[in-house]
């Protein structure tokens, strides 16, 4: 059936007055716009907490991409582990194509490389194993037997050690180290279950000792640089190093792509500061550091990689196995719901679908429940604390207290924030002291649009810019009433900062609160 | 952990708390509680054996499920546990309830509903094999109550149906939402857009077949009777009273569940008349929309806390680990969220009673419970919100105000531990509800007490003959717990007592 639960739905005559009066409270901070208008009442201007979705199977279609936008998809991920060049950019047209047609959203694109995944061969058939079997892994190639299987990875045999644990696709199947040659590595079965072929491989508590960015990485970098993705997501990056690598190839490239860098791996962990530092952004790869390190220490570091982004006003994702049960099943679990509400209490940019949407069976049902969750949760948030490191995070001190004190007097006030941008700096900036109203980013440049779809609390909408500032103004409230974002009468809070003034005869820092 | 037998004159205490004392000192100790549902997979001797050295403290009897007979074997299996292996794990009967469900499937662990098949609902019971694509339904109103164009959910949505047709006792119903539908599942209605209640919300909470269970329960001597489908204090009043006059002194804790709107409403009134209660995610999911349990968990939690109350958080904690030798990362948040809550108790239900990895999810949920505690310590967060006062006596005031100072002097001198010496527990639950940083020993003189203070965070129950003068207490205490090598000469103790409003600080002779 086609239900999209994006609607929170009265559940009884008792539930009713108090949910009248949580949207008189909401009313009242004018945080939704009317839902009687139409054509505006879409998801992605209500709620804050974006939604990546990663893009496969089940939805590489026009029809499916088109749904899940209108199902709150912010991001659309492109996962290069799967699929060919053909396939990645018959997704990335559509996407373009949605982004032309819809004057009231945009998607960015995400490109995910693939990084130096150690995976098991080729099987022609899955082998069954029980706890206590033996059972080898080689790095000869092609090898396929009952109780032997190829690794794609030379170094293996280096890099484990008797009495490691390793782990199949992140913990489903694990085997303990007995003993190694100089081609094999001889284990015995701890928790058993269905090998079958390329399952991914980890050992417990080590990284791999590969380059984060392989040869076939930088072929899917070149791709992505062609064909102008929004960002990418680098996998298993272990210092600052190769970011800096990969920011100056795009540079030399011409390529505005800004870097998320997945933390993922155990060595990453130290270096968590100036990886960060070197980036534009983090994902919170919650499948691989559970493997490689103790599974009860990734909610810890989850917060801690949230807190770090936040403080660096940097954009943070929340990825992995959010609402796994919803690859087969039409309602997530309770444990899943929450998992959700955790990550918007926490303040992450955005947050994650992989094979819910890629190759699941619900994949708008995942996306909806995303929606409604977070809806749902950042109504019962409050914000207005003063962060620690006011002022620093930038580095661009008058632009951030603009950005602060535009923030508190849009939430004492109520109000949304309208802000013009070039560079997507200024947006950016308010988005990280997260006001509880929505933040009308309007820029001249589709790029920067496109780019700040990633971002809490930012509608980026597209306008041209004209020579007198006042004229601008005008123009962008017309818009915004004619898209029914606001209502007449409505008072919003204008932001003028930033590095660069946009109308140079006005280069002073101003906010503003008018009447629409 | 070794085997101890009972020692009248000396000290018990729970064996796998011992070791870890010794081996690892006061800050290794875990304080949330868990609780595991026994069931097929785990009611062997051996199998609950492992699961109380995992560290369960709670074994819970699901009376949805099993026969009598199966139901006495497991208690006693418990008991003899307690007394030749010395744990002490508490038994908690879960009673039924008689919210709409459906039947049992006729032996069958799952049915497979397909998108556009037409499936029959009915309040006719099966004697001999079930039909094809025919459920039963517990409730006999239920043919009369639903309406054609009504959307039926099981499970709170896992699948839905929608009603196409009504034929006497049958109901025909379309399915829209395919998915397994599992014995005994939770059937909920819906009319245009709204949870339907009439005369199906007229059911008793405590069904006939529920009041013969709880007297199975008493003469048993579980120690907990967790009471579905709670909709008001009354019924949790009533029950006490039919306790208190079959049983020998109110020795067992009513826990009510919070599973539904009306104890949404009622939360604060039904927490109050009850011993404990639980966040029944479940059927609490099948009720409100699924994207306001997280907001009512954290509710619950804070209100029973307010109130001096234990808490306990269940239902698909861990889901996914029926199936799987690893949780999903989404379980693992969410079991820390619920630690970073603080609240008492943590339930595994499929899990262990039927999955194919008891020990490993409990190993889950013992190892991230460590982790978060530790890592809030580490932090030093402290609560934002003051406790309320709850007292209502002058002498209950007296015994909380004790209780706050106690733990917040054990936090700020940074103590090894907290003494509390009760008779009826009450003191410690007092000292628990402040969550000092420190473990704190519970010493009781009666074995049914201590086997309820187990479910309360934090509180390590020891049973111990004790007598008025502290000074003697506290030297006996001293001395047992040395030669068991649980504490060392220098430790630093706060000792309180319901006999004596004073607080102790001393170091361990």
């Amino acid at each position: 059936s086609a239900r999209v639960e994006t609607e929170v739905i009265p559940v009884s005559p008792e539930d009713v007055p108090n949910r009248e009066e949580q949207l008189e409270r909401l009313l009242e901070m004018q945080q939704f716009g009317d839902t009687s208008v139409g054509m505006w009442s879409k998801p992605t201007v209500r709620r804050k907490t974006k939604i990546v979705c990663t893009v496969g199977p089940s939805t590489n279609t026009r029809e499916m991409i088109w749904k899940l936008a209108e199902a709150g998809m912010n991001v659309a991920r492109m996962n290069m582990s799967h699929g060919d060049h053909a396939s990645h950019k018959k997704v990335i047209d559509l996407v373009k194509e949605y982004n032309a047609q819809t004057k009231d959203n945009t998607i960015a694109i995400m490109l995910d490389t693939k990084g130096p995944e150690v995976r098991s061969g080729d099987l022609p058939q899955p082998i069954m194993l029980d706890p206590g079997q033996e059972f080898t892994f080689t790095i000869e190639r092609g090898v396929s037997t009952p109780s032997c299987v190829s690794v794609n990875y030379d170094d293996f045999v280096n890099d484990v050690e008797a009495g490691d644990m390793l782990l199949v696709d992140g913990g489903m199947m694990s085997f303990m180290v007995k003993s190694k040659t100089k081609d094999s590595v001889k284990c015995e079965v701890v928790d058993g279950g269905e090998l079958k072929s390329r399952r991914h491989l980890n050992v417990r508590g080590k990284s791999a000792t590969l380059p984060s960015i392989t040869e076939k990485d930088w072929e899917d970098i070149k791709f992505g640089v062609e064909n102008k993705v929004d960002f990418y997501a680098v996998s298993f990056v272990k210092d600052a190093q190769v970011v800096h690598e990969l920011k100056k190839y795009l540079q030399n490239s011409g390529a505005d792509i800004h870097v998320i860098v997945k933390i993922e791996s155990a060595d990453s962990i130290p270096n968590l500061h100036s990886i960060i530092t070197a980036s534009d952004g983090a994902m919170v790869a919650r499948g691989d550091l559970g493997a490689e390190l103790p599974i009860e220490e990734v909610p810890i570091l989850q917060e801690e990689i949230i807190n770090l982004c936040r403080s660096m006003g940097k954009a943070v994702i929340v990825a992995t196995n959010m609402l796994e049960s919803m690859i087969v099943h039409p309602t997530p679990t309770r444990a899943e719901v929450s998992d959700i509400a955790i990550a918007v209490r926490e303040g992450a940019d955005a947050v994650m679908l992989s094979g819910e949407t890629a190759h699941g069976k619900f994949p708008l049902k995942a996306a909806g429940v995303m929606h409604t969750v977070a809806l749902r949760t950042e109504a019962t948030i409050t914000s207005g604390e003063m962060p620690p490191n006011l002022g620093q995070a930038f580095k661009n001190h008058m632009s951030e207290m603009f950005a602060y004190h535009a923030t508190m007097m849009s939430n004492t006030l109520g109000t949304s924030t309208v802000v013009f941008t070039r560079t997507g700096f200024m947006a950016i900036l308010l988005s990280h002291y997260r006001p509880s109203g929505t933040i009308y980013a309007f820029t001249n440049e589709k790029k920067i649009q496109q780019r700040l779809a990633l971002y809490q609390g930012v509608c980026p909408i597209y306008m041209e810019f004209t020579d007198d500032a006042e004229e601008t103004f005008a123009n962008a409230l017309a818009t915004l009433l004619k898209q029914g974002m606001v209502k007449k009468g409505e008072e919003i809070a204008i932001v003028q900062s930033g590095t660069q003034p946009i109308w140079r005869s006005q280069s002073t820092h101003n906010i503003q609160v008018r009447k629409v | 952990a070794t085997a101890v037998t009972t020692d009248t004159s000396g000290i018990e205490v729970d064996t796998v708390t011992e070791a870890e004392l010794k081996e690892n000192g006061f800050r290794s100790t875990r304080r949330t509680k868990l609780i595991c549902t026994i069931g097929p997979a785990t009611c062997g001797f051996e199998q609950l054996e492992a699961l109380a050295v995992g560290g369960m403290n709670v074994a819970r009897l699901n009376m949805c499920h099993g026969t009598r007979d199966w139901h006495r074997g497991v208690i006693r299996s418990v008991r003899r546990l307690n007394e030749e292996k010395g744990f002490a794990v508490a038994i908690m009967m879960d009673t039924e309830g008689s919210e709409i469900h459906m039947g049992d499937l006729g032996g069958e662990a799952s049915a497979k509903a397909e998108d556009g098949e037409v499936w029959t609902f009915t309040v006719r019971a099966f004697d001999s094999s079930r039909p094809e694509r025919t459920i039963s339904v517990s409730y006999d109103g239920f043919a009369e109550d639903v309406r054609v164009g009504d959307e039926l959910l099981v499970d709170g949505g896992m699948v839905r149906f929608e009603v196409i047709e009504k034929i006497g006792p049958d109901v025909k119903c379309l399915c829209t939402d395919p998915g397994l539908l599992l014995p005994r599942a939770n059937l909920t209605f819906w009319r245009d857009g709204s949870l339907v209640r009439e005369r199906n919300a007229m059911l008793p909470t405590i069904s006939s077949k529920d009041w013969l269970d709880i007297d199975f329960g008493i003469a048993e001597g579980v120690d907990f009777i967790a009471v579905s489908f709670v909709k008001s204090a009354e019924v949790i009043n009533h029950l006490k009273s039919y306790l208190a006059a079959r049983s020998r002194g109110g020795e067992i804790g009513v826990i009510a569940k919070i599973e539904s709107i009306d104890s949404l409403t009622n939360l604060e009134e039904i927490i109050l008349a009850s011993d404990g209660a639980m966040v029944a995610r479940g059927d609490l999911g099948a009720q409100i929309p699924l994207e306001q349990v997280p907001a009512a968990q954290q509710r619950i939690v804070q209100v029973c806390r307010a109130l001096n109350k234990p808490v306990i958080v269940a239902s698909q904690l861990l889901e996914s680990m029926i199936e799987y030798p690893t949780p999903t990362r989404a379980e693992v948040a969410d079991v820390s969220e619920a630690v970073r809550q603080r609240s008492d108790a943590l339930m595994l239900s499929g899990e262990s009673a039927m999955g194919q990895f008891p020990d490993k999810a409990l190993t889950v949920l013992r190892t991230v419970s460590l982790r978060i505690e530790r890592w809030w310590r580490e932090e030093k967060r402290h609560e934002s919100v003051p406790l309320q006062a709850i007292g209502s006596s002058f002498s209950d005031k007296i015994s909380e105000e004790i209780c706050n100072s106690a733990a917040k002097m054990a936090n700020n001198l940074g103590v090894d531990a907290v003494f509390v010496y009760t008779t009826s527990g009450h003191m410690a639950s007092l000292v628990s509800r402040c969550r000092p940083d420190c473990p704190i020993f519970a010493f009781t003189t009666t074995t049914s007490v201590r086997r309820r203070l187990n479910l309360q965070w934090g509180l390590i129950p020891f049973r111990l003959s004790f007598s008025d003068d502290m000074e003697s207490n506290l030297n006996k205490t001293f001395s047992l717990l040395k030669s068991r090598g649980m504490i060392k000469s220098g430790d630093l103790v706060i000792a309180v007592s319901d006999m004596l409003q004073s607080i102790q600080v001393m170091n361990v002779p």
